[in-house]
């Protein structure tokens, strides 16, 4: 092959490499299809035995820094519910319009031991709701005499992503579609030096939750299509 | 491409210059990797953890250009090699998927490739050969994945607190340790990504190979063991940081631990780095030396 046309035909390939990704980059995100959600509006203040508080003394763990997570999430929720025995349940949910490499959602996995806890054990299981099962993870944490243990997940876009399903591979099955999915954490953590009965309890909590809400938001937050049942 | 017209100018040539061919391939490279490297100037790379990367993308470029000359002797009239085409695809397809979908190994990483496929199709294996080390240099400038990070660093900062929290303790500091949270006095230091992460790590691998290969040794047992003894040496030097940072927040009070932290803290752990590679390097130079003069003992008998 001549010079010439060797250069050129160089220069029109990696043209094209750049063109090409350029035409294939996802540029419609999901987060823009539906009404802006509102966490404050979604989750509600009380339900079943369960109650805001909005003054308390318990600090929630942070997933970062305040500048942190203004730059990651476009909302953040953070709220102490107690229920009729004083039972006290942290809830934190996290939104994100998108979640490429730089927004990455902090997992509590990392984020807990960042700020000093200590953690003990993690495990798989899975939470039978109304309507479908949500895979969650299981952190147990411990700051000094502070035990708390954790139960969350993670969504992309209507999916939650777990032990089993990539997030990564999740986000590009959307992104191969010209779609940017948003994502969220959602996070339920209460002090207990029981973990058993920690775990029970939010469950209960959850259960309690996603009951109470509008099936959309309960789709947003959880990836199921609840199905009325008879 | 200054360089590449001085080199080209063989006496007598009546074809077009050849600088030419390499403008038109530079050209498309800048297609490609522009728009990357202005997304990762404005993103990534402008954060502190991954500040190595200009550096490192710019000794890549300065290795090239000063291993130019050498390459274009030792690939003159040696034949070019087909062998390029696959790569220059594979290569192309890394930077499609890479750059469509946002992952950052595959997008910056095809440019290893790219660069190693333009330099056998155009002067050849022998070409590519003389210009390893830059082409694997740059390995140090992609981002790492994100959820590797997270992996490598927790374990890594809890590492970095025990141990610099056991030296204090042993010399005698009111000191004691809440997983990564240093306490000590009436303060508390929370070990930070910042000081134990993978990044340092990563980044100090690569100033230790940088020194390798501008000091040149011959002896492949040096430059291997110096190569792995960067992990233990950035290890140390992160342990050293934190407890230079804790014994100034001893001494000092919190805002002279801060002002450090932001000042100083990061040259100190590059310089002890440089200090104990320099120092090993040294010591097996030694080692290497004596070992020779044994055995140069015996025969010369």
């Amino acid at each position: 092959m001549k010079p010439t046309i060797r250069h050129f035909l160089l220069f029109i390939l990696m043209l094209g490499a750049s063109g090409l990704s350029l035409a294939l980059r996802p540029t419609h995100r999901i987060a823009d299809d539906a009404a802006p959600i509102n966490l404050e509006v979604m989750i509600p203040k009380t339900f079943g035995e369960w109650q805001d508080e909005p003054k308390t003394d318990i600090q929630i763990v942070n997933a970062q820094e305040k500048e942190v997570i203004e730059r990651i999430y476009a909302q953040t929720l953070s709220r102490t519910y107690v229920n009729r025995d004083g039972y006290r349940m942290m809830l934190a949910i996290a939104y994100g319009k998108d979640q490429d490499d730089s927004h990455q959602v902090h997992k509590p996995e990392i984020c807990y031991p960042a700020q000093g806890f200590m953690l003990k054990e993690k495990h798989y299981e899975t939470l039978s709701i109304r309507g479908g099962k949500i895979p969650v993870t299981r952190v147990e944490t411990s700051f000094g005499e502070r035990n708390e243990p954790i139960t969350y997940w993670i969504t992309v876009g209507d999916r939650v992503v777990g032990p089993r399903l990539d997030k990564k591979l999740v986000e590009m099955s959307y992104g191969l579609r010209g779609q940017i999915p948003d994502g969220l954490l959602f996070r339920v953590s209460s002090i207990d030096s029981k973990s058993a009965h920690a775990y029970q309890m939010q469950e209960q909590f959850i259960t309690e939750m996603l009951g109470g809400i509008d099936p959309q938001s309960r789709k947003k937050l959880t990836g199921i299509t609840f199905r009325e049942q008879q | 491409m200054a360089f590449a017209h001085e080199a080209l100018r063989a006496p007598g040539s009546t074809q077009p210059p050849a600088w030419y061919g390499w403008a038109i391939l530079a050209l498309g490279l800048c297609a490609m990797y522009g728009p990357s490297f202005n997304d990762l100037f404005h993103g990534l790379w402008s954060s502190e953890a991954q500040a190595h990367g200009p550096i490192v993308l710019g000794i890549s470029c300065w290795l090239i250009y000063k291993k130019w000359p050498t390459m274009w002797e030792a690939s003159e009239g040696r034949p070019t090699s087909t062998w390029g085409w696959p790569v220059f695809v594979i290569g192309l397809l890394l930077y499609i998927v890479g750059r469509s979908q946002d992952i950052l190994i595959f997008e910056i990483g095809s440019l290893i490739w790219l660069l190693a496929a333009l330099l056998l199709i155009q002067r050849g294996p022998q070409a590519l050969k003389a210009q390893w080390f830059a082409l694997f240099f740059m390995i140090f400038m992609i981002p790492l994945p994100g959820p590797l990070v997270d992996a490598v660093t927790m374990p890594m900062k809890m590492a970095v607190s025990y141990v610099a929290e056991q030296v204090l303790y042993s010399a005698g500091y009111p000191i004691a340790r809440q997983g990564v949270i240093l306490m000590i006095d009436q303060y508390k230091l929370l070990v930070a990504d910042a000081c134990a992460g993978l990044h340092t790590l990563f980044t100090l691998e690569a100033v230790g190979l940088l020194y390798l290969n501008l000091v040149r040794h011959d002896s492949l047992f040096r430059n291997v063991t110096l190569a792995v003894c960067v992990v233990p040496i950035s290890f140390t030097a992160n342990v050293i940081r934190v407890m230079a940072l804790t014994l100034i927040t001893f001494y000092f009070g919190d805002e002279a631990g801060q002002g450090f932290l932001h000042g100083f803290a990061g040259m100190v752990l590059f310089m002890t780095a440089l200090m104990l590679i320099i120092g090993v390097d040294t010591l097996l130079q030694f080692g290497l030396k004596i070992r020779r003069n044994r055995q140069a003992a015996p025969s010369g008998a």
